[in-house]
């Protein structure tokens, strides 16, 4: 299948570029522009939350990213190199004490923007890895052509 | 990101141009803000008709500016949200906290209303 790996350090012009790789990327997977969008978002969301949460901004360490793609799906793949966290203990964000709050939407938006999101703590750091399907009618440009004759 | 300002009357009009994903640009937003309330311009509007990209670094930095300017007696509006940065407000429910405004003249004219 085919896969970007990408070893960058953790510095937020990174998040800029991404967003044009990601854009091209899932144009040319043909998903819609909400999940073109999503799947962006998504990236941006878990790379900021390495370098910013897990890489405490220091761009010595480095943030690693993989991109898988198939005619069925993206699965991305951010690492960092921080010590970790438990999201089970997350707090909701859309509690009512936790609403006005300035932090702690990331990982939230992370699940409601992405089909599969699984965190990896086991090799070090932390390791988010998820995944956005296409939708039926979306598999390729050739099976749309197909349909129509 | 660029951050222009424009007065109109006592309300200061802030359009933005670019991505809010954290790092330099919501210290800057916010910032801007904080000068404006120290200048005693606490109406404020938002304008994200031109921001491309958002994440919750990004909505961090405008309920940062809305507390401070709720903190100082003030008062925020957001005009322009693209229809993915809704997309956002709506799955963090912070459609039901922003007070939003298709444009920036609309979010203006509330303030007199």
């Amino acid at each position: 299948m085919p896969t970007v790996r990408l070893i960058v350090p953790s510095r937020f012009e990174i998040v800029e570029e991404l967003t044009l790789l990601i854009e091209r990327i899932t144009e040319q997977m043909h998903f819609d522009s909400d999940d073109r969008d999503n799947i962006v978002i998504a990236v941006t969301e878990a790379v900021s939350n390495a370098i910013i949460h897990g890489n405490r901004n220091d761009e010595e360490k480095k943030v690693q990213i993989s991109i898988v793609t198939s005619d069925k799906k993206i699965t991305i793949r951010v690492k960092d190199e921080g010590e970790g966290f438990d999201p089970n203990k997350l707090a909701s964000p859309l509690e009512p004490n936790n609403i006005l709050k300035e932090n702690g939407r990331g990982i939230f938006i992370l699940h409601s923007l992405m089909d599969k999101v699984k965190f990896d703590f086991s090799a070090g750091g932390t390791e988010v890895i998820m995944t956005k399907y296409k939708k039926p009618l979306q598999k390729s440009r050739k099976s749309l052509t197909l349909r129509t004759i | 990101m660029q951050i222009k300002e424009e007065i109109r009357d006592d309300v200061a009009v802030l359009y933005l141009k670019g991505n809010l994903m954290g790092g330099t640009d919501s210290t800057e937003l916010h910032e801007k803000v904080k000068s404006l309330i120290a200048d005693k311009v606490k109406k404020v509007v938002i304008d994200l008709s031109k921001v491309k990209w958002m994440n919750s670094s990004g909505l961090g930095a405008l309920m940062g500016c809305m507390t401070s300017l709720k903190n100082a007696d003030g008062e925020l509006k957001i005009s322009g949200a693209t229809e993915k940065i809704r997309n956002l407000f709506m799955i963090t429910k912070l459609i039901t906290i922003f007070d939003t405004y298709e444009t920036a003249e609309r979010a203006v004219a509330s303030f007199k209303s």
